[in-house]
């Protein structure tokens, strides 16, 4: 669904062509303790980059360095091209949508958008304002304050925020967290159909399946190091080729095995008896990530 | 400066939508402004009878039936003195409208009317009340009449003014013998009309008036108060600039709780832009706190402002401050618990030190000098230096640029705390 958005905006901005977020060898210390260590990474035009993991992996850290709030102690910031994000420039090609709803919320829907693209400068705010709420399916609440606002329609808006001024760069900081499966579901379709206008997306989430869903690659992180990225199916093939099952016994706890050969280890199972429950599971990316990091993405 | 604009224009919605915070901005010190001013004995139009002081110098028959008349006016309020000076100090403290001065010769004078005597009574009035003035004069000159009808009612005045016109005629050198006795047998028929007739109800008559009125403006001492109002006029303002300086104090650590001042800093905007918007904001809610309580007092309290022109800049300078002791604490304080409860306390106590709770009049001198540390203390008295202190640009200049360096400082103080955080 194109909404009108993509011929107005994103494919004809001044400097749509090079719109891409490039990190190179990022290393961001903390009294002496990387929080990044040696993070590279690009995002292309027209693709969902998802930045998996877990709390203290150094997400925040790297997106702070992508925004231009953190100076990188070593290593290089390039978005559309120039090389420091701080500059205006570089700025008014950034979109943000912050994990918490950063909204006004005794200004109505329509306020904030027209404020938010004031202060990035664009020329006719009022209309940008409104093709965002059209953009985000919120037109008919626009003139309501968003304490009003429930909290999908809140994430919404947040997003809206974050293209008010038709960025072609899009920072998404968990935008689905805490928000029910529904309203989830159309957030994912509007970041989908951000990107296919030709919006350059870093996405952060905790949320394996919504990653798997939406990005069209994926890189890992943990203890400020990125482990691997590519698609999902790239990372599957090189990390994701053993399968687990799980078997209940009478009398004893779940046991999990990883293996290459599921079908033996199930004949096994059942031929040793007192099998009370059956489960296998496929590779996934959370299967990727135990195997990249020896835990769990939400540990 | 669009999205400064921008940034200033969306506080202040929130400001006013926000009724608490309105309140304490506007309504809470309308209300302190006036109930001090009522305290302290505040007087404003409106009360209906005009407040005169009346010093009668005489003590006289006449001259207390003169200032009994006075008050008995419906349409006066009479504050009876005995000594000149402190009828004028009422009228210079904007206790009266004016005084009446009743001279100490005033029965004598009033009784030598066919000696063409006069009585001189003067007015002194407010030069800010001419209005009233001008009726004054018109009921003293009223008031004249009745003392002459009263003479003339009086058979022992009335007898003891034909006698002392018969003394003037006897002794005069230069008369001839005819016109003597012409004017003997007038006083003759002139006491037989007076002596023996019966009294009459007092009235304005015919006669020319034997009071005359001398009426002069009074000029206004520089350094009194017109009344309670002029002196708690500007504790409201700092009460006003304080509800603006907790508003917008605490903004920046609003915005960054809700994330919104992550918004700000990704914005195409500079360090000193984000913290320029919210000095404007604070700014313009300031002026119009001042601007809002000024007209208030001026129209409603009775207050008169000595100069516009100083009222302007103590304005100016004074909603500059304050924004910059705004934004310097939102700077200054990375927690909107931090801005709200540390930065009311400090900003209480430094209202408290400056007179916004006790006046700055009415505060003994080593508080008034412990005042100076205190923004409110200059504020308070560049403001009523342009109201009722009389002050000269050369004096104002002190208190005016004390605010503008503590606007500058705010300002620069959260510029750095924008660079150093989010940079």
């Amino acid at each position: 669904m194109d909404h009108g958005f993509a011929a107005s905006g994103f494919r004809d901005a001044a400097g749509y062509l090079a719109g891409v977020l490039s990190l190179a060898g990022l290393v961001k210390r903390f009294d002496g303790v990387a929080a990044v260590d040696g993070l590279s990474l690009r995002v292309e035009r027209g693709q969902v980059f998802g930045l998996l993991g877990p709390n203290g992996a150094g997400k925040s850290t790297t997106i702070g360095m992508a925004m231009g709030l953190l100076r990188p102690d070593a290593g290089r910031v390039q978005i559309e091209g120039h090389g420091d994000p701080a500059e205006p420039t570089a700025r008014r090609a950034l979109g943000v949508a912050p994990q918490a709803e950063a909204l006004y919320e005794d200004l109505t829907g329509m306020e904030n958008l027209r404020f938010f693209a004031r202060i990035q400068g664009v020329q006719d705010p009022t209309r940008a304002a409104g093709e965002a709420l059209e953009r985000v399916g919120l037109s008919p609440r626009g003139r309501d304050r968003v304490k009003t606002y429930s909290g999908g329609m809140r994430r919404r808006l947040n997003l809206a925020a974050a293209i008010v001024h038709r960025p072609p760069l899009l920072l998404l900081d968990e935008p689905t967290a805490g928000v029910d499966p529904q309203s989830r579901a159309s957030l994912l379709e509007l970041v989908r159909s951000l990107a296919q206008d030709g919006a350059a997306v870093l996405y952060t989430t905790h949320y394996m399946e919504e990653a798997a869903k939406l990005c069209d690659r994926v890189g890992i992180m943990d203890r400020g190091r990125l482990l691997d990225s590519g698609t999902v199916d790239e990372l599957l093939h090189r990390h994701g080729t053993e399968t687990l099952v799980f078997v209940q016994r009478n009398g004893h706890g779940e046991e999990r095995v990883a293996t290459r050969d599921p079908m033996t280890v199930v004949s096994q199972a059942l031929q040793a008896g007192e099998v009370t429950g059956l489960r296998v599971e496929r590779p996934d990316l959370e299967t990727v990530f135990l195997a990249l990091t020896g835990r769990s993405l939400r540990d | 400066m669009r999205a400064e604009w921008a940034m200033a224009a969306k506080d202040l919605r929130l400001l006013a939508r926000d009724r608490t915070g309105a309140f304490f901005v506007l309504g809470f010190p309308l209300l302190i402004m006036v109930f001090f001013g009522s305290v302290f004995g505040g007087s404003g139009p409106g009360k209906g009878a005009i407040p005169l002081a009346v010093a009668d110098l005489a003590g006289t028959p006449l001259a207390k039936a003169f200032a009994g008349d006075l008050q008995e006016e419906d349409s006066l309020q009479v504050a009876l003195t005995g000594d000149r000076t402190a009828a004028e100090d009422l009228v210079r403290r904007g206790k009266a409208v004016a005084a009446v001065v009743i001279p100490a010769d005033f029965d004598r004078k009033a009784t030598s009317l066919l000696q063409g005597g006069r009585v001189e009574v003067e007015l002194l009035s407010d030069p800010a009340r001419a209005a009233e003035s001008a009726l004054l004069q018109g009921m003293l000159t009223q008031m004249g009449f009745r003392t002459m009808a009263r003479i003339f009612d009086s058979p022992s005045m009335g007898k003891q003014m034909i006698t002392q016109a018969r003394l003037m005629i006897a002794a005069a050198p230069n008369m001839k013998d005819d016109e003597r006795e012409r004017l003997r047998a007038l006083l003759d028929a002139a006491e037989d009309t007076v002596v023996n007739r019966q009294p009459g109800p007092a009235g304005p008559s015919s006669t020319p008036s034997i009071v005359q009125v001398r009426a002069s403006e009074l000029a206004r001492e520089s350094n009194m108060p017109r009344n309670a109002f002029s002196i708690t006029f500007p504790q409201g303002v700092a009460w006003g600039l304080m509800g603006c300086v907790v508003a917008f104090g605490a903004s920046l650590a609003e915005e960054r709780r809700r994330g919104t001042l992550l918004r700000l800093v990704t914005a195409p905007l500079t360090a000193l832009q984000i913290p320029l918007g919210k000095f404007m904001g604070c700014f313009m809610a300031s002026m119009t706190v001042i601007v809002v309580l000024t007209a208030f007092a001026v129209a409603a309290l009775g207050v008169r402002v000595g100069s516009l022109s100083m009222l302007m800049a103590a304005t100016i300078a004074s909603a500059y401050a304050f924004s910059g002791l705004a934004v310097g604490m939102a700077g200054f304080f990375r927690t909107e618990g931090g801005a709200r409860s540390a930065g009311n306390a400090v900003v209480l106590i430094l209202a408290m030190v400056g007179g916004g709770t006790i006046p700055l009049a009415f505060m003994p001198p080593f508080l008034r000098t412990a005042s100076a540390a205190s923004p409110f203390s200059w504020s308070i008295f560049a403001l009523e230096g342009a109201v009722w202190r009389g002050l000269g640009w050369m004096d104002m200049a002190p208190s005016l640029l004390v605010l503008w360096c503590l606007g500058t400082a705010g300002l620069a103080v959260a510029t750095l705390a924008i660079r150093k955080g989010e940079a």
